[in-house]
């Protein structure tokens, strides 16, 4: 067998993740403080999102997105005792409240601009601020804007604080672009079906078991997982990744047709949106998507369906891959408008990718019995 | 060095540095995933209804944002006479705690919460009349025992008693109704209903509120509320307070009924949509005056089944599919 399209395709498995590797985040101050005699030990730090740190990308926002905190903390690093004030100045693209706080008595707010008798902070002490900015419904391109703290003390003496946060736009171009792809897809799938009598092509033994395994994996495993995947704590999604492609595995290995993986997906979608009341209206053409590139791999593969280990962990990897980024790089910005740290969602696609290799190879030996059994 | 040696040596680095990827991610990683089917919730009832000269505090917020403590402040004003305190919570498995503070005063750690729904969704209520509330600004936290999960929210519902204040009549509903499209539980469910039993004497009526708290609401599906008849607000559901948590103000003052005044949420275009809360004051002219009534009802909750029917049902079917090859397997053999 011609071994070659297997090499290139795990070749470019590998540069992808070379490649996301050196997408990896750089750690960068975002604000810098310059300082007085009287309040160069007032130390500023501004947090936005005031979400749990690591997880969420830092002082990034989407626009259209929900209301997020900003927790502004002013800590006295000097040995005396220090009487501040501080006015913080808020872009103007971002709608600010102020919500109710231990220092709601000594904050007021004017416009984009909040104003702060902090008061004394004892040596060591720090004190917090929160405020809450709700991001514009849009803005026309990604834009760069700065929170200035200003921080002022007793004799007059000030300090300025600046803190720099990006405003992406609401990824629209992406939402409309994945209907357009779903619609397209779809369209093409409808042209198929009806020009060169694909679904003719499986029998009624492949129909069933398509349904069969498309009901595993959106209903059984998907309960399994949701269940049970707190047990393995980070890893809990290797619950899902790995049945879902040995399943996927052993319908290209039994059904053997072109179009099979893209039809297992469609069916598990329309399963999970009947019985778990999924959303897959907009996003369908994200969700075939997976199984489209699995169906394109065989065909480069010359009909390889997972019918060596290779190609099932390359069918595996690949599905997670693609399901995984897409989720953390398109559909949570689009649709929940958050966006996840660089690391925390490249580990995710890596344990996907994880999943997938050890599922694709369950699958292989699982797919080899049945169809022994099935001949 | 054999090649036997050269795949030993291979097999030994991987297995070690897999070990240790898991290792470290392990330390460093929660995962963004869920908890078990729970049904379709409880849908919303009256904890709490009464009248009273005074008036009701309802605060809270500010959406799901995995900060560990969950901190939200409340200004509160005197008399507290009944006060409720509701923590909303993803993700909920058994073996989860909460612990609450107020002001600094630990209440005792809960594991199963009151109200559970869906994936995990689930709702902490606290009576929390006789804790350590202060007039002015209260600091309320919350910290958690949950490997995938967090708080929506802090809320709380307070009524307080002011002799100079008109005479108001207040109900308190609190439940989850998951409002879904799903039939894991045997059925989709298109609207939830609040309750606010009793008479209101129409004539006297100066302003009348409803306030509501609904989780995993999604902006552009649209949803409706309904005030008794009346459509009072269309897509509230759009996680506008914080991330999946919408809080809402209403004044229903020209929708209100003499008899069982009630709040309809509809699910409309959402896919799925949970109502809380939802707390319902009139407020009366300053001539009518009346007695201080509480009346407090028992928590009432609902859990799904273990398994949805579902799951059993294509396990069934895929274990006789399987005994049919293999049995096929067996003839051809024999």
């Amino acid at each position: 067998m011609n071994h070659r399209p297997i090499f290139f395709v795990l070749a470019v498995i590998l540069a992808l993740s070379l490649s996301c590797l050196s997408c990896l985040p750089v750690a960068c101050a975002a604000g810098s403080a310059g300082a007085t005699d009287s309040v160069e030990d007032i130390q500023v730090t501004v947090t936005i999102p005031d979400r749990k740190e690591g997880v969420f990308a830092p002082d990034k926002l989407v626009a259209g997105g929900s209301v997020e905190g900003v927790r502004i903390v002013f800590e006295n690093s000097g040995t005396d005792v220090a009487t501040v004030a501080a006015t913080i100045a808020v872009p103007d693209l971002l709608s600010v409240s102020v919500p109710t706080q231990e220092l709601s008595e000594r904050i007021s707010a004017h416009d984009n601009t909040v104003a702060v008798e902090i008061g004394e902070i004892a040596s060591g002490e720090s004190v917090t601020v929160r405020i809450r900015v709700k991001p514009p419904d849009s803005i026309p391109m990604k834009t760069n804007e700065e929170f200035l703290v200003s921080v002022t003390a007793a004799d007059g003496s000030g300090t300025e604080y600046k803190h720099r946060v990006t405003i992406i736009p609401p990824p629209s171009w992406i939402t409309y672009g994945t209907i357009i792809v779903s619609l397209v897809l779809v369209a093409i799938v409808l042209f198929a079906v009806s020009r060169f009598g694909i679904l003719e092509m499986f029998t009624t033994i492949d129909l069933v078991t398509i349904a069969l395994l498309a009901a595993l994996a959106g209903v059984v495993f998907r309960w399994f997982w949701q269940t049970f995947n707190d047990l393995l704590g980070p890893f809990g999604g290797l619950i899902f990744t790995i049945p879902v492609s040995a399943l996927l595995v052993i319908a290209l290995h039994l059904v053997r047709k072109p179009g099979t993986a893209t039809l297992l997906f469609l069916v598990d979608q329309m399963v999970c949106m009947v019985i778990w009341g999924s959303n897959i209206t907009v996003w369908l053409g994200w969700y075939l998507l997976e199984g489209a590139v699995v169906d394109a791999e065989v065909a480069l593969f010359g009909g390889n369906y997972a019918d060596t280990r290779v190609a099932s962990v390359i069918y595996g990897m690949s599905r997670g891959f693609i399901s995984y980024w897409l989720f953390y790089f398109l559909f949570s910005p689009a649709a929940w408008k958050i966006c996840y740290a660089d690391w925390y969602a490249w580990l995710q696609v890596g344990l996907a990718v994880l999943g997938g290799l050890i599922g694709g190879s369950i699958g292989y030996d699982a797919a080899r019995k049945m169809r022994s059994a099935m001949m | 060095m054999n090649a036997a040696a050269i795949t030993t040596t291979f097999t030994t680095t991987f297995t070690t540095t897999l070990a240790i990827a898991i290792a470290i991610s392990l330390s460093l990683s929660p995962a963004a995933t869920a908890g078990e089917w729970h049904g379709s919730g409880t849908p919303l009832y009256t904890i709490a209804e009464g009248s009273l000269h005074g008036g009701v505090y309802v605060g809270g917020g500010h959406g799901l944002t995995y900060s560990d403590p969950y901190v939200e402040y409340f200004d509160l004003p005197n008399n507290i006479i009944y006060a409720r305190l509701y923590v909303p919570m993803w993700n909920y498995n058994d073996g989860d705690t909460l612990t609450v503070s107020i002001n600094e005063d630990e209440l005792a750690t809960r594991g199963e919460p009151d109200y559970i729904a869906a994936w995990g969704i689930s709702c902490y209520a606290y009576d929390v009349s006789g804790a350590a509330l202060v007039v002015g600004v209260n600091k309320v936290s919350a910290t958690y025992e949950n490997n995938n999960g967090a708080p929506y929210a802090i809320f709380l519902v307070a009524v307080y008693e002011n002799q100079s204040m008109p005479y108001t009549q207040f109900w308190i509903d609190e439940g989850n109704h998951a409002l879904s499209k799903a039939v894991a539980d045997g059925s989709i469910i298109n609207q939830g209903v609040a309750p606010f039993s009793g008479d209101v004497d129409n004539a006297t009526v100066e302003r009348a509120d409803l306030w509501t708290v609904i989780i995993a609401g999604t902006d552009g599906e649209e949803d409706e509320l309904w005030f008794n008849s009346k459509l009072i607000g269309t897509d509230v559901g759009k996680a506008k307070t914080g991330s999946y948590l919408d809080f809402d103000n209403f004044t229903v003052t020209d929708s209100i009924v003499s008899h069982n005044n009630t709040a309809i949420f509809k699910r409309g275009g959402e896919q799925y949509i949970h109502p809380f809360n939802a707390i319902f004051a009139v407020v009366h002219e300053k001539n009518v005056t009346g007695d201080t009534k509480l009346t407090v009802f028992e928590t009432q909750s609902s859990r799904g089944p273990a398994i949805p029917i579902p799951v059993v049902a294509v396990l069934v079917i895929s274990l006789i599919a399987l005994l049919l090859v293999y049995a096929k397997k067996r003839r051809g053999r024999g």
